[in-house]
């Protein structure tokens, strides 16, 4: 049973499969959110269009923000939560300098 | 018959209506009632007679119990104990009901998005009560990430807040579409067994049969599974907000 409880963590969380699907996943949600609160910003404060243009560009960088954390959690074989707190390092300078990138060319 | 969506429609069962809102009893409804009712019969007689060596069922039910618990323990760590309960339902209602619609001619109701979204949803909502409860304002920690430069902040802030909230729909879209997609595909090569059984090559007919089979299979270890990481990532989501970093 102990050791039942840690391999399918180890060895699912790193098929392709499986990982594509999350990173697929990961992505639409991003858009989808982005979607549904510029929408709702759009509704309530008359900003038409500029509040869904915002918010869609902000889901997709926290869509992309979220691939590059699940491919820093993916990539060691340690447990997930230390990875979130200790190896998110070069993914984290990766995400923050693709979205300065992309802030700059749209904005 | 070969309609491979058909079997995710709503059929109401009972009809009822109370100020406006179709509140009617659904074959979704049904199978989660059979799922909760279940889930509650089979840990009451898993604990029934409590062995120091334990049976078979007493066995099943006190390694699911260990199962959730360590996940916890691992993920969280000690404080994240005291929402075992809720942890180990969520885990146990999903399980459930993938597997009860695993049933020819059952109801799967984690393949209708709403069902998940709210499921992820509840999840979110407690996370971010406990995490301000637990934190206060220092909650908001969360979307500044320690050694940000300050130039950085005000795309990074955003960026931030709206993953945190990516997580509901990201965490009911996965559980979602691993199960339509697979059910579907059970249907499909289902379908093709029936078609080509009328052709004249009706012994291929063999080979989407067996596909499907294969396809059951690899559909029981989906939906234990998408249980798994729903659970995985509750914990992880909790970890946050307890265990702020």
């Amino acid at each position: 049973m102990d050791n039942n409880t840690q391999n399918p963590q180890k060895s699912t969380a790193l098929t392709s499969s499986q990982l594509a699907m999350r990173v697929g996943s990961e992505f639409f949600s991003g858009i989808i959110v982005g979607l549904v609160f510029g929408y709702g910003i759009d509704h309530f404060f008359g900003t038409k269009p500029w509040g869904m243009v915002v918010m869609i560009l902000l889901g997709f960088m926290a869509g992309f923000r979220n691939i590059f954390k699940l491919f820093s959690l993916g990539q060691s074989t340690a447990d997930p939560v230390e990875l979130n707190q200790n190896g998110g390092e070069t993914p984290d300078k990766i995400s923050k300098d693709s979205s300065k990138e992309e802030g700059n060319s749209h904005g | 018959m070969v309609d491979p969506l058909h079997q995710f429609l709503i059929q109401p069962l009972v009809k009822m209506q109370v100020g406006g809102f179709d509140i009617s009893f659904t074959n979704s409804s049904l199978f989660m009632v059979l799922t909760t009712f279940s889930i509650v019969a089979f840990l009451y007689i898993a604990t029934r007679s409590p062995n120091i060596v334990p049976g078979r069922l007493q066995y099943v039910g006190e390694s699911s119990y260990e199962f959730i618990s360590q996940l916890i323990r691992e993920n969280v760590g000690e404080e994240g104990m005291r929402y075992l309960p809720y942890v180990f339902s969520v885990f146990l209602f999903v399980l459930v009901g993938n597997f009860l619609g695993m049933i020819p001619y059952g109801f799967t109701f984690t393949s209708h998005i709403i069902v998940t979204f709210f499921l992820a949803l509840m999840v979110f909502t407690a996370v971010t009560i406990i995490g301000f409860v637990k934190h206060g304002t220092h909650f908001f920690r969360l979307f500044c990430p320690e050694g940000t430069p300050l130039y950085i902040a005000p795309l990074l802030v955003p960026v931030e807040i709206m993953s945190y909230f990516t997580r509901p729909v990201s965490l009911s879209v996965r559980l979602f579409a691993n199960m339509m997609a697979g059910h579907v595909m059970l249907k499909l090569f289902a379908g093709f067994v029936v078609l080509l059984m009328g052709t004249g090559v009706f012994p291929l007919a063999i080979l989407p049969f067996v596909v499907n089979v294969a396809v059951i299979g690899f559909e029981f270890l989906v939906a234990t599974l998408q249980a798994y990481v729903f659970t995985v990532l509750t914990c992880i989501y909790l970890n946050d907000a307890i265990n702020l970093h």
